[in-house]
């Protein structure tokens, strides 16, 4: 059967080489099975282990696997060799291996990942060395995870990757020792920063990246110190991470996502997170999705908001909020100050935080008053939300039904927490609400 | 070509224009919407230059091949389906064994649609990652024209790579 199979499909990838002839050139036309430029699809997807393993089939395959243009040596990588036997020295191993398919490595390696087991080891000088070596070879992704049980003291190897489009680094203390001024990543695209530590020197640099479209912390600290120009961006995004200088994003013109989560940094903000916010939304007019969470939310003071009538969310069509509590009137008013500026909104998402028994009802008249929202939501279509079972929430979930004529349909999914009785009591309640639009289907489920 | 229905093309009435496929290997017809097959290139390069009558021939792939090409267009042409679902329909039509799998990517490849292409590749890579490469060989249909030295000499030069394989 196998054989019969295998004939077939030399028949077939013969039928269709001699169909590609005209665009391929002699020496990849000589595989018996898959044309050369689906082997390569397949090769790069498969662990750098297996790729290398394939020097074994035949003398024709004993290189393919060096031309692969992304390396990938990951935690799976890594455990995956070091696996067999006592290694006394598991790094040395993971080091020279790396090395030695570096070397015999040919054309470009456009994509390298790397992590680093937390082992005492001397990282820095051998991805000194590789960095080098890659940046010869047009490197242009590089993302590195370390685990390093002290982060890695990396000096941001600027000046031998000016082709990268995309960074991604991940606990490093970030520092520039060296050199100040302006420095200009030239054609970065994307840069993550997981558990990045911004070292105070860095604050002497301003780092330009007249390309970036994405810009992505989690979980760093003391960003403050990192001062980056982004014309370009589009994509801003902070989760766990403080203090965000907000002052070089006010350039950002054509930022069209923002996600903001504090999550439990929201204590590290400074006192003046009102005007530093309110002032940064109003520049950011293009804005078509926000993210919050409740944490943040909590910070911002809803008045000084509502008197900033400059701030309107024009292109807004996604709001998301996270961990929302709705025993919180600051968090509340927050967010009917949001509906009340996206005009134009289209999907609306909300999750609450689970609340414990002593949640307190709050004086809720606001909710009450018909002006609450105080536009209609003329193209909200679908909204998503999460309920602990508060009046508020509920409150809520009736003036958006009130609100918005075109909706389609809205998902209320209660809490664990929530039992039989009051999930019953909330669906009563649910079906009372008052309905602008004909056509929204109203699905009530546990989440 | 006679009959390439140029009013038709001129109707303002969005009328849902269907094409009609088939598989030249066992001759099976499948009727599909204009738009679920255009998201191949290569159909949509006959389409748009005219050179494709009513009905399309497929060379090469099977009438169960070009199945699964259909599902996934009509899958991937479908404006509701959110990115979730079509993770999981993706993962469904390339949950088969791996001489379909090749089959299929021939035929991604040959009907030029890039991302059945890529999730294909992917499972076939996912397929062939921890075999034995005497498995890997039968799969590609590859010879072995190493003396036992040479192989002997290819296996400790990576010895690293083969630990735990016969």
């Amino acid at each position: 059967m196998s054989s019969i199979r295998k004939r077939k499909i030399a028949e077939l990838a013969l039928s269709i080489s001699r169909k590609r002839k005209i665009v391929a050139n002699a020496t990849n036309n000589q595989f018996v099975g898959l044309h050369r430029n689906l082997l390569d699809n397949i090769l790069e997807r498969v662990p750098i282990r297996d790729a290398v393993r394939t020097s074994i089939l035949s003398r024709k395959w004993r290189y393919i696997w060096s031309e692969i243009p992304q390396l990938v040596f990951d935690k799976q990588f890594f455990e995956q060799i070091t696996r067999k036997g006592q290694l006394s020295v598991p790094a040395y191993k993971f080091v020279s291996v790396i090395s030695k398919i570096l070397l015999l490595h040919t054309g470009p390696i456009l994509k390298f990942t790397l992590y680093i087991p937390n082992i005492q080891y001397d990282w820095e000088v051998h991805i000194t060395q590789w960095l080098l070596f890659l940046s010869r070879n047009g490197l242009k992704e590089f993302s590195l995870d370390s685990s390093y049980f002290h982060p890695y003291k990396v000096s941001f190897p600027v000046p031998h990757c000016s082709n990268l489009t995309h960074l991604k680094l991940q606990t490093f203390i970030f520092k520039h020792p060296t050199m100040f001024g302006t420095i200009i990543l030239g054609n970065l695209i994307s840069l993550h920063l997981e558990k990045i530590t911004f070292h105070s020197d860095i604050g002497r640099s301003v780092f330009h990246a007249p390309l970036l479209e994405s810009l992505k912390f989690a979980g760093c600290t003391a960003t403050d110190h990192f001062f980056i120009l982004a014309p370009k961006l589009k994509t801003l995004s902070a989760t766990d991470s403080g203090n965000l200088q907000l002052k070089y994003f006010k350039r950002s013109l054509n930022l069209s996502i923002l996600s903001i989560a504090l999550g439990k940094t929201a204590g590290n903000q400074g006192q003046d997170i009102t005007t530093k916010w309110s002032t940064f939304l109003a520049t950011v007019s293009n804005i078509s999705k926000l993210s919050f969470d409740g944490f943040f939310l909590k910070l911002l003071d809803p008045g000084t908001l509502i008197a900033k009538r400059s701030v309107a969310f024009n292109n807004l069509e996604h709001l998301e909020l996270n961990e929302l509590s709705f025993d919180d009137l600051n968090q509340i008013s927050c967010v009917l100050w949001l509906l009340n500026s996206s005009p134009n909104l289209r999907k609306l998402d909300m999750k609450v935080s689970k609340v414990g028994d002593n949640a307190m009802e709050q004086d809720l008249s606001f909710l009450e008053a018909p002006d609450c929202i105080k536009r209609m939501l003329n193209q909200l279509q679908t909204v998503k939300m999460t309920v602990n079972g508060l009046m508020a929430e509920l409150l809520l979930i009736k003036n958006i039904l009130a609100c918005s004529p075109s909706l389609e349909k809205i998902l209320v999914q209660y809490n664990g927490s929530v039992d039989a009785r009051m999930g019953f009591g909330i669906s009563i309640e649910l079906m009372r609400f008052r309905r602008a639009s004909t056509q929204a289907e109203i699905v009530y489920m546990k989440s | 070509m006679a009959s390439a229905p140029e009013n038709e093309k001129n109707a303002s009435a969005p009328e849902k224009k269907t094409l009609t496929l088939k598989s030249m290997i066992n001759n099976e017809e499948f009727v599909v919407d204009e738009h679920v097959a255009l998201q191949s290139v290569t159909i949509k390069n006959m389409v748009d230059s005219d050179c494709a009558g009513d009905v399309i021939p497929v060379p090469t792939i099977s009438g169960e091949i070009l199945a699964l090409v259909i599902e996934y267009c009509k899958n991937h042409a479908n404006p509701s389906a959110s990115e979730d679902d079509l993770k999981k329909a993706d993962a469904g039509i390339v949950a088969k064994d791996i001489y379909t799998l090749i089959d299929l990517v021939l035929a991604a490849n040959f009907l030029d649609i890039k991302g059945l292409l890529e999730v294909t590749s992917q499972k076939i890579a996912d397929s062939i990652k921890d075999l034995p490469h005497q498995d890997v060989r039968e799969i590609f249909g590859v010879e072995n024209d190493y003396t036992p030295e040479e192989e002997a000499a290819v296996r400790a030069e990576h010895d690293w790579a083969f630990e735990g394989f016969p």
